[in-house]
C-alpha cells in the first residue's frame, strides 16, 4: 500500500485501462480553465446579463466503473497530478463515506478551503488570503443558515415578528450562499494580474455512493459547488451502486409513485449532475489483458505470478497442474472466458497474494502454499459465490490436514447446486445403415453451467436465468483446479465433472444394428479448467477426424486423445495401430500411477476402468480381446498400483456389466431394447476379467452371434450392389407434396420391415 | 442382377421424386434388403456353424468368410430374391395406398365444371 502511494505521489505510470483516461480527463480541465478566462474577459455588462440568465448547468468530472475497477486510483493519480502541476486549488480528497452526521459536501469543501488557505502565510504570519477568507467567511455563514431547521428558528426567537424575519433570511441563505461563493471562487481563481493564468478549485470526491448520507443531498451539493464558475469537483463512483442508493431515497420520498417515473426522475437528476462531457467510464478489464495485469509501482504481470505458483506447487506434489496457463486464456473457449476477476482491485489482491510466494527466498513453505491457496480460493470464489447467492466460505471449507499426510488438507467443496454438462449444436444423427459397428460423434459447441433452481431442477429444463455466465462457469473451474489439480486437497463433497455421461451424449453407437448405451469412447474424466479446456479440445479433433477412420482406427485415436490429456502440448493424429496405441498407454499408466494431481489420476481411472469397455467383439475380434485383457491385469498388479487403491473405482466394468444386464432383464419384452443381445460382444473381456455376470452374458451370448452373424452375412452377400445415383427416371425438379409424402412412406415401411424381421429372429 | 436405382422405384409407382428422394430412398431399400437377408441366412445357421463362421472374423478373413458362406446356405442367391420380392411387392403396395387420395383429388378437381366465360359485353 505504501509503494502505491509513492508510486502515485511519484506520478508512476498507471495501469493500461486508467491511464488511457487521463489525458482527456486534463484536457476537460484545461477547457474548462479556458472557457473560465473567455468568460472573465468578457464585457463586464455581458457577464452581468450571463449571471441573470444562468442555468443550473454542473461541471462534475465523473470517473465512473464497476467497483474495484480503479476509480479511487485515477481520482487520486489525477490529484496527485494536479498538485504536482500546481496550477489549480486543489482541495484534499474528500470521502463522504467518513462524514459524521452534520458533516456535508459543501461544508466540508468550505472547511478544506479554509484549511488550504490559512497554511500560506507572510514573514509576519499574516495570512496571504484575508480577502478570501472573509469571503469564505460569509459562504460559510450562509451555509449554516441554511441548515438552520424551521424548528430550531421556533426555539430561537420570541416575537412572531423576530421568527418572520429569521424564516426570510434562513429561506433566502441557500440563494445567497450561491452568489457569495460565486464570489468567493471568483477572487481566488480569477487573476488580478493579466499575465497571470486563470485557475480552477479542484474538488476530488470518492465514492458518494458509498455515503450512509442522503444520496439526494450529496448530488445537490455537488450540483451546488458545480455550478459555481472555477469550481470543479472531480467524483467517482459506481453507477450501479449510486443509481441503487438514489433509486432506495427516492421511493422513500415518494413512496406512491411508480418506478417509471423513478427511473424518468433519476435519468434526469443524472443527466444534470454528470453531463456527458465530463464523464470518463473505466471499462471491465478484457479477458485477455487480465494476465498481463501489473499493480502500479510494478513490473512483473500476473502471468509471471502464476507461473512461480505452478512450480512450487508441481515441486512439492509431483503433477502436472496447467492453472496459469488456463488462466491466461485470452479468446473465449467453449464458451468460457477468462476466470481472472475483471476488476484491477481484486486483480492487485490475486496478485499481492502471489507475492508471497515470489518473494520467497528459498523453497516455499508448505503453509505459506496452503495459505496462498487459501486465498487464491477466496478471490476466484468470491463472485461466483455471489451468483449462486451463497459466502464464499459456503463454497469451500478448508478443513484439517489429512490422516497420514503433513502435506495435504481436507477441503471440503459443494458445487451440488451446479448442473455442469457440454452443449453442442449438432443434432443426433440416424443411424440407418446396417453395420456391425456405426458410430457417430458430435463436437462441443459451449461448456455450460446451470444453477439448479427447485422448481427447474425438477422440471429437468431450464430457465435462461439459471445459466451461469461463462466467466461464472470459469471461476468455478479454476476454483476446482486448484481443489483437485494441485494434489494438495483431499476433497469431500461434490464438485463439477466432465465424465462418462458427457461422452454418452456426444456420441452414438450402434452395434449390430441395435441402441447401445452409448459408453465406447471415453475420454479421461476432467474436473479443473486447465482439464476441461484440454478434453473438450481433444473431443472436438476426435469428432473432426472420426468420419475418416475405420472403427480401430478411431478406437486407436481415442485411446491417444486420452493420452494426450497428460501432454498440453500434443496434437491428436489420426492412429491406425491399436496395439501400438494400447502400449503407449500402458507406458503412461505406468508414469501416472507415480504421480499426483488430479489429471494423473483420471487417466489411471480411465486406464482401469474406461478403456476395457472398448473391447467388445464387434470392434476387435476375440483373440486380441484376450491378449489385451491379459496384459491389461498384469498391469495392474504392479507395486506403485497399490497405493491407489482407495482412488480408483476398481469395479468399474463389473458394475457396468451389471447394470446393462439387469437393465436388459427389466426392459418391456415387447420393446425392442429387450431383443438387444450387444451385450453379450462383452463376454470375452468378462471371460479374461473373471466377471461374476459370466453366466448372465452366457445367456446371451448365442443370441449376440446370431444377431453379427446376420449383419456379416447380409454385407457379404449385398456387398457391392451399393444403389445408384437418380439416372434415366425424369426426377421432379422439387419437391412436390405427393412425392414427399411416397418417400416418406416407403422408408417407414421399410423400417418396418427391418424391425418385423428382427423380431422374428428373436422368436426362432 | 440387382440394380437399386430410380428406375426400378418409379416402375414400383414411385414417380414425381426429387433425385435426393430418389436416393434416400433407394439407400434405405438397399440397407434393408441386407439387413433381412442377414437376418434370413443367420437364422439357417446352427450353433456350430455360427461359430465356425465367426472364426473367420477373429482371423480377419472376410472372404473365408464369403465362401463358407455360400457353402453352408448355398441356396443364398434364392434367400436374397425372396427378400427382394418381398420388399417390391411392400413398397409396391405403399405406393398404391399413398397415391390413392393424390388420384381422387385429381379426378375431383377434373370432373369440377369449369366457370362460364365472362362475355365481353
Amino acid at each position: 500500500m505504501h509503494e502505491r502511494m509513492g508510486a502515485l505521489v511519484r506520478g508512476d505510470p498507471l495501469p493500461s485501462k486508467l491511464e488511457e483516461l487521463q489525458k482527456p480527463l486534463f484536457a476537460v480541465i484545461e477547457e474548462l480553465a479556458d472557457e473560465l478566462e473567455a468568460a472573465s474577459k468578457c464585457d463586464p455588462a455581458e457577464n452581468t446579463l450571463r449571471e441573470r440568465l444562468k442555468g443550473d448547468g454542473s461541471q462534475t468530472i465523473a470517473i465512473m466503473g464497476q467497483r474495484g475497477s480503479g476509480k479511487t486510483t485515477l481520482l487520486a493519480a489525477v490529484t496527485a497530478q494536479l498538485l504536482r502541476d500546481e496550477r489549480h486549488l486543489v482541495v484534499p480528497i474528500m470521502r463522504p463515506d467518513q462524514f459524521s452526521e452534520t458533516d456535508s459536501v459543501i461544508t466540508t469543501f468550505l472547511a478544506q478551503l479554509w484549511d488550504l488557505l490559512c497554511i500560506e502565510r507572510d514573514e509576519s504570519g499574516a495570512s496571504l488570503h484575508a480577502d478570501a477568507i472573509k469571503l469564505l467567511a460569509d459562504v460559510s455563514r450562509g451555509s449554516a443558515m441554511a441548515r438552520t431547521t424551521t424548528g430550531a428558528l421556533e426555539h430561537g426567537t420570541e416575537s412572531p415578528t423576530d421568527y418572520a424575519d429569521d424564516f426570510v433570511a434562513v429561506t433566502r441563505s441557500g440563494v445567497r450562499m450561491a452568489t457569495q461563493l460565486e464570489r468567493l471562487a471568483s477572487h481566488l481563481c480569477l487573476p488580478d494580474d493579466e499575465q497571470d493564468r486563470v485557475r480552477l478549485i479542484i474538488v476530488p470526491i470518492d465514492d458518494p455512493d458509498l455515503a450512509r448520507h442522503d444520496i439526494i443531498s450529496i448530488l445537490t451539493d455537488l450540483q451546488v459547488l458545480s455550478s459555481v464558475p472555477g469550481i470543479v469537483p472531480v467524483t467517482c463512483f459506481s453507477p450501479e451502486d449510486l443509481n441503487g442508493t438514489w433509486f432506495d431515497a427516492r421511493q422513500r420520498l415518494l413512496p406512491k409513485a411508480s418506478e417509471k417515473h423513478l427511473q424518468f426522475l433519476l435519468a434526469r437528476q443524472m443527466e444534470k449532475a454528470f453531463p456527458y462531457r465530463f464523464r470518463f467510464e473505466i471499462e471491465p478489464i478484457a479477458p485477455s489483458q487480465r494476465p498481463d495485469f501489473v499493480p502500479i509501482s510494478e513490473t512483473k504481470p500476473l502471468r509471471e505470478k502464476m507461473s512461480v505458483l505452478r512450480r512450487e506447487v508441481e515441486a512439492v506434489s509431483n503433477c502436472h497442474w496447467r492453472f496459469d496457463e488456463a488462466l491466461a486464456m485470452g479468446k473465449r473457449k467453449f464458451g468460457l472466458h477468462n476466470a481472472l476477476p475483471d476488476n484491477a482491485r481484486t486483480l492487485v489482491q490475486l496478485w499481492e497474494t502471489l507475492d508471497a510466494i515470489d518473494d520467497a527466498q528459498s523453497s516455499v513453505d508448505i503453509e505459506l502454499l496452503h495459505l496462498t491457496l487459501r486465498r487464491m480460493l477466496s478471490v476466484l470464489s468470491e463472485g461466483v459465490a455471489a451468483r449462486l447467492g451463497q459466502a464464499a466460505s459456503g463454497l469451500m471449507r478448508l478443513g484439517s490436514p489429512a490422516q497420514g499426510s503433513d502435506r495435504v488438507r481436507i477441503l471440503e467443496i459443494d458445487f451440488s447446486a451446479v448442473n455442469f454438462f457440454p452443449g453442442t449444436t449438432e443434432p443426433e444423427e440416424e443411424i440407418s445403415a446396417p453395420s456391425l459397428a456405426t458410430f457417430r460423434l458430435r463436437k462441443i459447441h459451449e461448456l455450460k453451467a446451470v444453477d439448479r433452481s427447485e422448481e427447474s431442477g425438477i422440471s429437468g429444463k431450464y430457465k435462461p436465468e439459471d445459466y451461469l455466465s461463462g466467466e461464472e462457469t470459469a471461476a468455478l473451474l479454476a476454483l476446482q483446479d486448484i481443489a483437485f489439480g494441485t494434489g494438495l486437497f483431499e476433497i469431500t463433497g461434490t464438485g463439477l465433472y466432465m465424465s462418462n455421461p458427457d461422452w454418452r451424449f456426444l456420441q452414438t453407437v450402434r452395434l449390430a444394428n441395435q441402441v447401445t448405451d452409448d459408453t465406447f469412447l471415453l475420454l479421461p474424466d476432467a474436473r479443473g479448467l486447465s482439464e476441461v479446456l484440454r478434453v473438450a479440445e481433444l473431443w472436438n479433433q476426435l469428432a473432426i477426424l472420426a468420419p475418416g477412420l475405420s472403427n480401430e482406427a478411431l478406437l486407436a485415436t481415442t485411446i491417444d486423445a486420452a493420452c494426450l490429456t497428460l501432454d498440453p502440448d500434443g496434437e491428436l493424429e489420426a492412429c491406425t495401430d491399436y496395439d501400438a496405441a494400447f502400449d503407449r498407454a500402458a507406458a503412461l499408466y505406468a508414469v501416472a500411477l507415480e504421480g499426483d494431481g488430479s489429471t494423473k489420476r483420471a487417466f489411471v481411472q480411465w486406464f482401469e476402468g474406461d478403456l476395457p469397455l472398448q473391447w467388445h467383439s464387434a470392434l476387435l475380434s476375440g483373440d486380441r480381446i484376450q491378449s489385451l485383457a491379459y496384459k491389461h491385469h498384469e498391469l495392474r498388479q504392479q507395486e506403485a498400483r497399490q497405493e491407489y487403491t482407495h482412488m480408483v473405482d476398481s469395479g468399474h466394468f463389473e458394475n457396468r456389466l451389471r447394470l446393462l444386464l439387469d437393465s436388459h432383464a427389466s426392459a418391456d419384452p415387447s420393446a425392442e431394447e429387450a431383443r438387444n443381445s450387444w451385450i453379450a460382444g462383452y463376454f470375452e473381456v468378462a471371460s479374461a476379467f473373471g466377471s461374476e455376470q459370466l453366466e448372465r452374458l452366457s445367456f446371451l451370448h448365442s443370441r449376440w452371434q446370431r444377431d453379427s452373424a446376420g449383419v456379416r452375412a447380409g454385407a457379404a452377400t449385398l456387398g457391392g450392389l451399393h444403389p445408384s445415383e437418380a439416372s434415366r427416371v425424369h426426377a421432379a425438379p422439387y419437391p412436390t407434396p405427393e412425392g414427399t409424402e411416397l418417400q416418406a412412406a416407403g422408408i417407414d415401411a421399410l423400417r418396418r420391415a427391418r424391425r418385423a424381421a428382427r423380431a422374428e429372429m428373436q422368436i426362432r | 442382377m440387382i440394380k437399386f436405382n430410380s428406375e426400378r422405384l418409379a416402375r414400383l409407382g414411385y414417380r414425381g421424386l426429387t433425385a435426393t428422394q430418389y436416393n434416400q430412398l433407394n439407400r434405405e431399400l438397399y440397407q434393408a434388403t441386407e439387413e433381412i437377408v442377414g437376418l434370413k441366412l443367420a437364422s439357417r445357421l446352427d450353433e456350430a456353424e455360427l461359430d465356425e463362421f465367426e472364426g473367420f472374423y477373429r482371423s480377419d478373413d472376410d472372404d473365408g468368410a464369403f465362401d463358407w458362406l455360400r457353402k453352408a446356405v448355398p441356396d443364398y442367391a434364392e434367400v436374397v430374391q425372396g427378400v427382394v420380392a418381398e420388399l417390391e411387392a411392400l413398397l409396391e403396395q405403399t405406393a398404391r395406398e399413398t397415391r390413392a387420395p393424390f388420384q381422387r383429388d385429381l379426378h375431383a378437381d377434373l370432373a369440377q365444371p369449369s366457370p362460364p366465360a365472362e362475355s365481353g359485353d
